[in-house]
């Protein structure tokens, strides 16, 4: 995985500015709580607002650090699709090394025949999006 | 405010203030002068992440290569230097200054080439059988194009940082969706490739060994084979790779071959092939039109392209549209469900197109890997 690497300078950089950061928002939000109780409306928003900022990009920060896991090696779900050339009886299983279309596999539950694999394919099942333009 | 707070030293309102407004003029300043640098450095990280996702992709690829020849071809000794040398193989186009002839200088390398991989494959898994070599040799192809994806970049990576340049690194930087979407696509292909699964590509293999399936079948090309079928009254000539193993054949010359022993009394050539879909369209659309429908070097291409003008006969093309992602990784649904209405659309051409009794040649083409006739 690509997040297994050991930690590095700029990490430890990155970890104490958003420490920094977020004692800082904190202080913000603090005193922002503080100056509405005093009156201070105004005041109060600007505190509230710089702090919901700090706390966010520290949040970001933290977020775009992390490593990502790399999902294209794993595994693929793949049907297999068997036809009885006799009774014409259908059948689908999972895919399994050493299959190939037109090759004879399976006996057919029906006539004891051995059926073919007509095809192979995986199901997307996740819909691309649509730019409706 | 609670006096606890109220003694750190920034808890104050003005000193807060004040610290807010300094660091306000701090990054102004900084990013008056060093934005540019900033800029710089924040390409650097996103094409370094990506560079290392890449290594991350050719070293997974490397092993599952080294995995697969051990399983199958049982070698008696390491293959491992052999593998990593393989990875680093060239072929030195012919020189292009004067074009005449080129064809066939870039059609005796690939052969070159192509014999080479099979004996060095042979060496390195001496218990695979033919089918096991086409698909090892698939396996390889692909991680050799990772291998040579990753070495690009970190090229350019490496001399964009020793130089500082932000043309390099921005320029690497925008084009890197586009590589990634590519080196994500030859590793999903190395799983279908070790599996031996048919890919996207096959889609026009798997229309001509409908059609072929029950028929006899004869080499007409190195690793290309035809049958005759009879169509709606006619005969059709129905070539394809030979398959299960991954293998693209040579439909040029089959296609030479079967013209010249007809002598040109052909009626058309209808040509089947998956091709590269523009966003938006649906993947399994397909497209008809006029022109050989085949990728690749361009050898084949060509040799189609000057039988069928000598003999003047009318080339037909219908492409199954697909992306490169869909192209090298395992058959979708839709490419499946295509095939079926491609078959019923070259039915629709023959009808139209020649009359009861003619001949017509009808070619698959792609990587046959999965799909046997």
């Amino acid at each position: 995985m690509l997040n297994s690497r050991p930690v590095n300078r700029t990490f430890i950089l990155l970890i104490i500015v958003v420490a920094v950061m977020l004692v800082l928002s904190l202080v913000a939000l603090y005193t922002a709580t503080e100056t509405y109780f005093q009156g201070e409306g105004k005041t109060a928003v600007y505190y509230l607002t710089l702090s919901l900022l700090g706390i966010a990009i520290s949040i970001y920060m933290l977020m775009t650090s992390r490593g990502k896991t790399i999902t294209i090696f794993e595994d693929q779900r793949l049907n297999t699709l068997l036809r009885c050339e006799k009774c014409n009886f259908k059948s689908v299983r999972e895919f399994r090394k050493g299959d190939y279309i037109f090759k004879r596999s399976d006996e057919c539950p029906k006539c004891k025949e051995k059926m073919v694999i007509t095809a192979i394919y995986r199901e997307v099942k996740e819909k691309e999006k649509e730019w409706k333009v | 405010m609670n006096p606890a707070i109220s003694q750190i030293p920034i808890g104050d309102n003005n000193t807060l203030n004040m610290i807010l407004q300094v660091a306000f003029y701090l990054f102004f300043v900084v990013f008056l002068f060093y934005g540019q640098k900033i800029q710089l450095y924040i390409s650097i990280r996103d094409v370094e992440k990506s560079l290392r996702k890449l290594r991350y992709m050719r070293d997974k690829a490397r092993e599952i290569a080294i995995q697969a020849i051990k399983e199958i071809g049982k070698p008696k000794e390491d293959i491992t230097a052999r593998v990593d040398d393989f990875l680093d193989y060239v072929s030195i186009e012919p020189v292009d200054m004067d074009p005449s002839g080129i064809v066939w200088k870039l059609e005796h390398l690939l052969n070159v080439r192509e014999s080479r991989f099979k004996e060095d494959i042979k060496l390195m898994a001496p218990e695979a059988d033919e089918t096991q070599i086409n698909n090892l040799e698939n396996v390889l192809e692909a991680t050799m194009a990772l291998n040579f994806i990753y070495k690009y970049i970190r090229h350019f990576y490496i001399l964009g940082r020793k130089t500082l340049s932000l043309y390099i690194i921005m320029q690497l930087q925008m084009l890197l969706p586009l590589i990634m979407r590519e080196a994500e696509a030859y590793t999903r292909a190395l799983k279908a490739f070790t599996m031996g699964q048919p890919i996207g590509d096959g889609v026009g293999a798997l229309v001509a060994a409908k059609l072929m399936n029950k028929y006899e079948k004869r080499e007409i090309a190195k690793d290309t084979l035809v049958a005759e079928v009879p169509i709606n009254g006619r005969i059709a000539y129905v070539l394809k790779a030979k398959g299960p193993g991954g293998n693209v054949g040579k439909p040029g010359e089959g296609i030479k071959r079967i013209l010249e022993e007809k002598k040109g009394k052909i009626s058309t050539v209808i040509m089947i092939d998956a091709g590269l879909k523009y966003e938006g369209e649906r993947v399994g659309e397909i497209a008809e039109g006029v022109g050989a429908a085949i990728g690749g070097p361009g050898v084949e291409k060509f040799k189609t392209e000057e039988i069928t003008f000598k003999y003047k006969v009318p080339v037909q093309a219908i492409i199954v549209k697909e992306d490169v992602g869909d192209a090298i990784s395992a058959m979708r649904k839709e490419l499946i469900d295509a095939a079926d209405r491609v078959i019923e659309r070259i039915k629709r051409l023959i009808n139209e197109k020649t009359k009861d009794g003619d001949a017509v040649i009808i070619a698959g083409i792609g990587n046959t890997i999965g799909i046997a006739q």
